[in-house]
């Protein structure tokens, strides 16, 4: 098993006759994934790689079974699709693109609490789960392969970097998300890492953070509680950031007391969580809790 | 986006919400007519945080004293001052509205010891708002009677209606002034989503000329950091982590710079830019090719190299798509490429010695 996805999860593409929608498509059925329908509006009865295309995510959930999206819209559009697969019975919603709006996202979220929906990003590669074939995404899948590491990340590239690593050595993952770069985000590293400890595929959880935010200061609490009992593996870019610059992705931005390295690594070390210095570190330390 | 205080008032002010008759000066001569028009004067140099500590703001009760404190105030500032009417202060309250990102929701944050920073989390509430429903008017009141200012309801009301409007990511009064004439607000610090600035109508002034402008109008996030060791790279993460390991392996680096999903042109063109960058001593360039490609970055590197030369040693890290046909790509020129990203950076801090 993985989390956030089964071998029931029957994708609905928002945004498949766009560019990066009928790229990634193609990339997410090559590689396996249940992909039963696509929504433009106006382009109902067309197909996309032989997926049926539907004016609205309604009509695809009745005609196609579909209970999970994503969502390749452009930023400003965000908002209306996300709302619409929530009001259209959808139980995950991936949000691919970035820059939406902060409000919007404020409105995604609450909306997706009320109905108990799980979203994971905006500004995220997404999230694949090896064992299942199955990538809600554009996380580039030959580097994966299946196994017990669950990997929780804010960067893209730098997971990328780091799985790959894991992956040479011949450890795969149960499940990889990319919770996405954005401060107001769906998952974060406190809900997933209860999950992982649910999941019975997952043995080692890697936490890939950055500077900025208190989602690592969140996660470390729950296992410093006793609430995670698997070991937890972490590393964190950005140490060498000035304090309060802004590098790349608007949640790195350094606030308060929490939210810094020291911040961090302090609760790191409470929680009795491995912390690795450098990405080849990660190997070892994953390595060591594998045993 | 950070608003000025005078654009940030102007703004409020147009929203019903009452801010003390003021203007933005550039000279002192400015700051003296306007004293002569209201009477007794605060002026606050714009664009600063600290104030206060900062010696920079200032009282006067004549216009010959308002043309003094302003023309020590200017030498100060960038953006000119903020000069308007005193306040006969009764008390100074906080009232901000601001995000909580690790509940995903909109809070209203109030304390009745307004005027500097607060510190002593003791002294302030904080109530988490359903943006889908609102600022309710239980809320509301439950925040104005911490307050022990019933009549304030309306003014969080408008506040909001404002936050929401102009999707800001921080609307904070700080002081809210309490008067005989009731409330004023005497400073507001407004942030603007910077997402939203397409549908806003404030405009953000980008950087002209420089390695920053030309960075910027690449579409590339880029921040000096004033050391040896330059960076090309594409991913917010992974440029990180490069800058960790040349401060592990004893490197000062140059720049942080995240190109996001580039290309040989793209990388040629950040080659181009970073090379005229002062005090670089070796360049570094660090990739992984997860959705790009190996050979098409490589190509960019082997045509700057053989149209510019290297000027200062460029160490090559690159792995993923097409990995072994850009590595072909780079041998053509004699470039040895690396595949272990720690190895490249001790290399790139050694040359940059």
């Amino acid at each position: 098993m993985a989390i956030l996805v089964n071998s029931e999860t029957k994708v609905c593409v928002q945004g498949i006759t766009g560019k990066a929608g009928t790229l990634h498509t193609g990339t997410m059925l090559e590689y396996g994934t249940k992909i039963v329908s696509g929504v433009r509006p106006g382009a109902e009865g067309e197909e996309v790689l032989g997926i049926p295309v539907f004016n609205r995510v309604s009509t695809a959930v009745e005609e196609t079974g579909a209970n999970s999206s994503i969502i390749f819209v452009p930023a400003a559009m965000a908002k209306g699709a996300a709302l619409e697969a929530i009001n259209a019975g959808i139980k995950l919603i991936v949000i691919i693109p970035e820059h939406v709006p902060l409000h919007d996202e404020l409105e995604i979220m609450q909306a997706a609490e009320d109905s108990g929906i799980v979203v994971v990003g905006p500004n995220t590669p997404g999230l694949i789960a090896p064992s299942l074939k199955c990538k809600i995404g554009f996380v580039p899948n030959k580097y994966y392969i299946p196994g017990s590491v669950g990997v929780m990340a804010r960067s893209g590239t730098l997971t990328y970097e780091i799985v790959s690593r894991l992956t040479l050595a011949g450890i795969g993952q149960s499940t990889a998300i990319g919770v996405g770069g954005d401060p107001v985000i769906g998952s974060r590293f406190p809900d997933l890492i209860k999950k992982f400890e649910a999941d019975p595929e997952t043995k080692v959880i890697l936490l890939i953070g950055e500077v900025g935010g208190t989602q690592e200061e969140e996660a470390a609490a729950l296992v410093a509680d006793g609430k995670i009992k698997k070991p937890v593996v972490a590393y964190i870019a950005g140490f060498s950031a000035p304090p309060g610059k802004r590098l790349g992705h608007a949640g790195a931005i350094i606030s308060g007391s929490q939210g810094t390295m020291e911040s961090k690594l302090k609760s790191f070390q409470k929680a009795g969580i491995a912390v690795a210095k450098t990405p080849s570190e990660v190997l070892d330390l994953v390595k060591q809790k594998l045993r | 986006m950070r608003l000025l205080e005078t654009d940030a008032k102007e703004l409020l002010s147009k929203a019903g919400i009452s801010v003390p008759t003021g203007k933005r000066v550039s000279t002192a001569a400015e700051a003296e007519a306007v004293a002569r028009e209201i009477g007794e004067v605060v002026l606050k140099v714009l664009g600063k945080k600290g104030r206060g500590k900062a010696g920079m703001i200032k009282f006067a009760n004549s216009p010959a004293e308002a043309f003094e404190a302003a023309k020590e105030l200017l030498e100060k500032s960038d953006e000119g001052l903020i000069i308007e009417k005193k306040l006969d202060i009764l008390e100074e309250l906080y009232v901000a509205f601001a995000v909580d990102f690790s509940i995903s929701k909109p809070v209203l944050i109030v304390s009745k010891k307004g005027g500097v920073e607060i510190e002593n989390q003791a002294d302030v509430k904080k109530i988490p708002i359903n943006i889908l429903r609102g600022l309710t008017a239980e809320q509301a009141g439950e925040a104005v009677a911490y307050l022990g200012h019933a009549e304030l309801s309306p003014f969080l009301q408008l506040l909001y209606k404002q936050f929401r409007k102009i999707d800001s990511e921080l609307l904070e009064i700080n002081p809210l002034a309490i008067t005989a004439n009731g409330a004023y607000v005497a400073d507001a610090l407004i942030e603007i989503n910077d997402d939203s600035l397409s549908r806003q109508p404030f405009r953000q002034e980008t950087p002209t000329g420089g390695i920053e402008a030309e960075m910027a109008g690449a579409g590339w996030s880029y921040h000096d950091l004033g050391g040896s060791v330059g960076l090309i790279c594409s991913g917010a993460g992974l440029s990180m982590a490069t800058l960790d390991l040349i401060q592990i392996f004893g490197g000062k680096p140059a720049n942080f710079l995240d190109m996001a999903q580039v290309d040989g042109d793209g990388i040629y063109r950040g080659l181009e830019i970073l090379s005229k960058k002062q005090g670089v001593r070796s360049i570094i360039i660090s990739l992984f090719a997860g959705l790009n490609r190996c050979d098409s970055m490589a190509e960019g590197i082997t045509r700057f190299v053989r149209e510019k030369g290297q000027k200062v040693p460029i160490i090559v890290r690159m792995v993923g798509n097409r990995e072994e046909e850009g590595f072909a790509i780079l041998r053509s020129i004699g470039l040895e490429p690396y595949k272990e990203l720690e190895a490249a950076v001790k290399k790139a801090v050694e040359v940059a010695v």
